[in-house]
């Protein structure tokens, strides 16, 4: 014979109350989404029914000595009420509600009602129990001649119910709690305000806080999605309200997937908030304050505030089902954003401008993400050159060739040179700009894109007039940089201030890489490197290019005294290495230290000497 | 827990590659600090430079894979050297990574992948990582190698040891199961073991769009077409609503779209992936990719689309407009090199096979 599981209900209550939700403060939405779920009720039994919830605290003096007892919030609502049946199928049965039905139902109604109900668990009174140690409901069913009934619950799972004779309660829910000792923080009176107009300032019912004389409105006479688009100064003081920033620019999103609402806002600074960047509404009620999983991942400059009556929430009510809807409605919202972005572009650029000099990097990376996007923007692209910034599409329209530094380094490492020279190189070294201008290369076949490294400048300058002169010059240095894999020569170039200049292919860096990395791997790993990336026949051999128009260079040509001739190459090899910005090893800096005091004392020699 | 560098000038480089989001540079900004503190003398930070490089390749896919490979051997390397202070167990996951990757390349011997695997497997056991991986990455090298009788061999042994520590994801495994009964024609027992990622019962960051459409097409075999294109539909957006589409995930759904009087659909695909094949690396990738492509565009042209505009695809166009034959034509050659050098490395002809089999296997009833 079957057996049925056994439950702990004590066990439950507490799992339900203290461990499904992320704050405590989630009992003033529970208690406001069930009242307004019971006006919502009502008004399908009378279509003109006035909806009201009262949210009221009390402090009630307690003991002997005169010392105000602990806080009291009576949230009423003139919704539809309950009968005594009711109380005890639906208060006191856990995750028994009057507004869970089967999933067939549920979808037939939200596609025909879309004011539909916003609780389907059945345990959302049980979040009270965080902050209070019993729940005392008051009720009068608004079907018939309901008697007004008292129900009251504990933490322990203990209730009881009572028909009370009072016939002057009128029909709706009054829902007591007491707050327990240490959560009396949430029972005052600005606290509760901020609480209630956080969650439930844009439900469509009238919404009041009351303490003693002071009483506050939360409901809005507008929710933002329902603003016009045009309305710019609204949306902009509705952003700044509810996500603490003045956006660049403001666009509507409408999703069918999840049937959203709303507007998306366009951040004015980089810095993307942790939490509270965005808010996503379920009819009205706040329940993320991210829009976890409907936001792009890519789009972290923009927030948004939007209404789902169409997504799931999950049993908490703090975030909605990753589901296939999520999904779609997550493409649909990206969607949006490209077309916006698209369309500044098109019909705004003053202010795609001001979106790109904030997001330049997100608005990139874009770029690389989405090719039609990328087609879109390509032409306004700026890049760094060594000639100062140009975008791509003026660049494009003058030149058939573009010189690529890939990296970073290797920009620094040509830029004082290829500046003087008035060559113009790209830095691919910034985030995205690699992948950015291999498609602006891919686009535009007819411009070809050449990586270009230090090894290829020392290239574009000519030889010496009268190159054996510098014959000695080099026969010195051969020797001292034969050890280090490089080979000396001489070119002219600008500046003349510059004596030598470090060429390092790219592919003599990375072989250089491999072969330290191989010397320390296994036999196996050895063959594999090998198959991978096979050490090409030849390759960019690696140069201190001494600069033949440099005076230092000049006079160091005319020094008799080799050993002299040798300490300048290593003090030029050493500076070489160090203007270029390579690594510098400990050796490096004894030749520089060693070289610089045999120049100074010769200098001082020479001196004392003339 | 990363340490600070000794040297300000590497810090600085390690700490504005951590700021940026996945790009190329942000991995060259590792490897620099890598080697230059190296070149300082600093291992414990350039250990951490290249585990990070290493670490980033499991989300983003578009690196060097001779600088990913090069990574990999340097932090073994100096994990063998001092163990205690390099622990093989950061890097080890990547070795799985390595090792089906090294397979897809024709110019890595087969006797270098053999050895690969028991490599791996003595240094997850080392680690207490336990077998399965190694198991695994063995049958992986055997199905690449098109030695699919072995892999069948091994897959009970594969199936009744534990799950272990080094195992891969549970999605990742039964897709992995899947694969190789489709490449052993057992259709119908690769559906049933699809049960769990049709259902959406298991998923990862690549299962199941990485396999739906394998299992679209078995589905179709089977007779299932309504089922076959449900996968067909969700796998293919699944993969367009990744952040970072990969392009190498598309070809069998093209395919489908093509094979299945979706032109429209297929023409579009084509339109977007086709200028991003430069990203397509190794030999297996690229055959599988380009023969797929080439019979999607020989379906195209006999559905009556002539051409197609597309933007400059290395190797197959220089943007415009190019005629669907001429793609066909294109694209099978590249197909044929590469499963050319694949069959010779395996000393088999698989690879040619499965080319010749292809219009066969994929081919739907004409739509209604």
């Amino acid at each position: 014979m079957p057996e049925r599981f056994q439950v702990d209900l004590s066990g439950i209550i507490d799992l339900a109350a203290n461990h499904m939700y992320t704050t405590p403060e989630v009992f003033v939405r529970e208690l406001i989404q069930n009242a307004f779920d019971a006006i919502t009720m009502r008004r399908r039994l009378d279509p003109s029914h006035e909806g009201r919830v009262r949210l009221e605290l009390t402090s009630p003096t307690g003991s002997d000595d005169g010392e105000s007892g602990s806080p009291v919030l009576c949230v009423h609502d003139n919704g539809i009420g309950l009968t005594v049946d009711e109380v005890h199928n639906l208060l006191s049965t856990v995750g028994g509600s009057s507004k869970r039905e089967d999933a067939e139902k549920v979808a037939e109604r939200i596609a025909e009602d879309k004011d539909s109900l916003l609780g389907r668990f059945g345990i959302g009174l049980l979040s009270c129990f965080m902050v209070t140690d019993e729940i005392v409901v008051v009720s009068r069913s608004a079907r018939g001649n309901g008697t007004p009934v008292e129900w009251r619950g504990g933490t322990d799972g203990r209730y009881s119910v009572r028909e009370l004779p009072d016939s002057t309660i009128q029909p709706g829910t009054s829902v007591y709690i007491t707050a327990k000792d240490d959560e009396s923080e949430h029972f005052e009176f600005e606290t509760l305000v901020d609480h209630a107009r956080d969650y439930a300032e844009m439900l469509p019912v009238r919404i009041t806080v009351r303490a003693g004389d002071a009483e506050t409105l939360i409901s809005q006479e507008h929710v933002p999605w329902s603003i016009d688009a045009s309305d710019e100064v609204a949306l902009g003081d509705v952003c700044q309200t509810r996500l603490g920033f003045k956006p660049l620019d403001t666009f509507p999103i409408q999703t069918d997937a999840g049937e959203i609402k709303g507007y998306a806002f366009i951040r004015p600074d980089r810095g993307q908030p942790w939490f509270g960047g965005s808010r996503l509404y379920s009819h009205g009620m706040l329940v993320d304050q991210n829009a976890h999983g409907l936001l792009p991942r890519w789009a972290t400059f923009i927030g948004c505030i939007l209404n789902t009556r169409g997504l799931r929430l999950t049993a908490s009510r703090e975030s909605v089902h990753q589901d296939d809807d999520l999904r779609a409605a997550e493409s649909e919202v990206s969607t949006a954003i490209r077309n916006r972005l698209a369309r500044l572009l098109r019909n705004d650029r003053n202010r795609f401008a001001s979106v790109m000099a904030v997001h330049d990097t997100e608005i990139r990376g874009l770029a690389v993400k989405e090719p039609e996007f990328f087609d879109l923007v390509a032409d306004f692209l700026e890049f760094e050159t060594t000639q100062g910034s140009i975008r791509f599409g003026e660049y494009r329209h003058e030149h058939e060739r573009m010189l690529v530094a890939r990296t970073a380094e290797q920009y620094r490492r040509i830029y004082p040179v290829a500046k003087v020279a008035g060559l113009r190189v790209f830095n691919a070294g910034y985030t995205y700009h690699e992948e950015l201008l291999a498609l602006a290369a891919q686009k535009h076949p007819e411009l070809e894109l050449v990586a270009f490294d230090s090894a290829d400048m020392t290239e574009t300058w000519p030889d010496p007039d009268a190159p054996e002169r510098f014959a000695s010059l080099l026969g010195v240095a051969r020797g001292v940089l034969e050890s280090r894999g490089c080979e000396p020569v001489v070119r002219r170039f600008a500046p003349a201030e510059t004596p030598a200049f470090y060429a390092l292919g790219l592919d003599a860096e990375f072989h250089d890489q491999l072969d330290r990395t191989k010397s320390m791997a296994s036999q196996l790993w050895n063959e594999i490197l090998d198959s991978l990336a096979p050490r090409p026949e030849t390759l960019t051999p690696t140069r201190l290019c001494f600069n033949a128009d440099s005076p230092l260079v000049r006079r160091v040509i005319e020094i008799e005294d080799l050993d002299l001739v040798k300490t300048a190459v290593e003090v030029m090899f050493v500076q070489a290495l160090m203007s270029g910005q390579h690594p510098i090893t400990t050796t490096d800096m004894a030749l520089l230290h060693d070289g610089l005091d045999r120049l100074l004392s010769a200098a001082v020699v020479g001196r004392a000497g003339g | 827990m990363r340490g600070e560098a000794a040297d300000p000038s590497v810090q600085v480089l390690l700490d504005e590659a951590y700021q940026l989001p996945e790009c190329t540079a942000r991995n060259t900004l590792f490897e620099r600090a890598a080697v230059l503190a190296e070149t300082l003398g600093d291992l414990d930070i350039a250990w951490e430079a290249r585990c990070s490089i290493l670490q980033a390749s499991e989300t983003y896919h578009d690196m060097r894979f001779e600088n990913l490979f090069l990574s990999v051997a340097w932090c073994l390397a100096l994990s063998d050297r001092d163990p205690e202070r390099f622990p093989a167990s950061r890097v080890l996951w990547q070795y799985k990574w390595v090792a089906t990757t090294a397979a897809e390349y024709a110019s890595i011997s087969a006797d270098v992948l053999r050895r690969i695997v028991d490599d791996m497997n003595t240094r997850f056991l080392g680690a207490g990582w336990g077998p399965r991986a190694g198991l695994h990455k063995k049958l992986q090298i055997l199905k690449t190698l098109n030695r699919h009788d072995e892999a069948a061999e091994g897959l009970e042994q594969w199936r009744t040891t534990g799950r272990d520590r080094g195992a891969d994801c549970n999605a990742c495994e039964c897709a992995f199961e899947v694969e190789l009964l489709l490449a052993l024609g057992r259709d119908e027992e690769a559906v049933k073991r699809a049960a769990p990622l049709i259902r959406g019962r298991l998923s990862c960051s690549t299962v199941p769009q990485s396999i739906f459409d394998e299992i679209a097409f078995a589905q179709a075999r089977l007779g299932k077409l309504d089922k076959a294109r449900e996968l067909f539909d969700r796998g293919r957006r699944l993969i367009a609503g990744m952040d970072l589409p990969d392009s190498d995930l598309i070809d069998g759904y093209l395919l489908f779209a093509a094979s299945d009087g979706q032109g429209d659909l297929a023409e579009s695909l084509l339109r977007i992936h086709l200028p991003r094949v430069g990203k397509i690396y190794s030999d297996e990738k690229r055959c599988a990719w380009f023969a797929n492509v080439a019979l999607a565009a020989a379906r195209l042209d006999e559905a009556g689309h002539g051409s197609i505009e597309t933007r400059p695809a290395p190797g197959v166009s220089d943007g415009g407009v190019i005629s669907t034959r001429q793609l066909t034509e294109r694209c099978q050659r590249i197909a044929d090199q590469h499963a050319e050098a694949l069959d010779l490395r395996n000393g088999n002809d698989g690879n040619a096979r499965w080319i010749r089999e292809l219009p066969e296997k994929t081919r739907l009833p004409a739509p209604a």
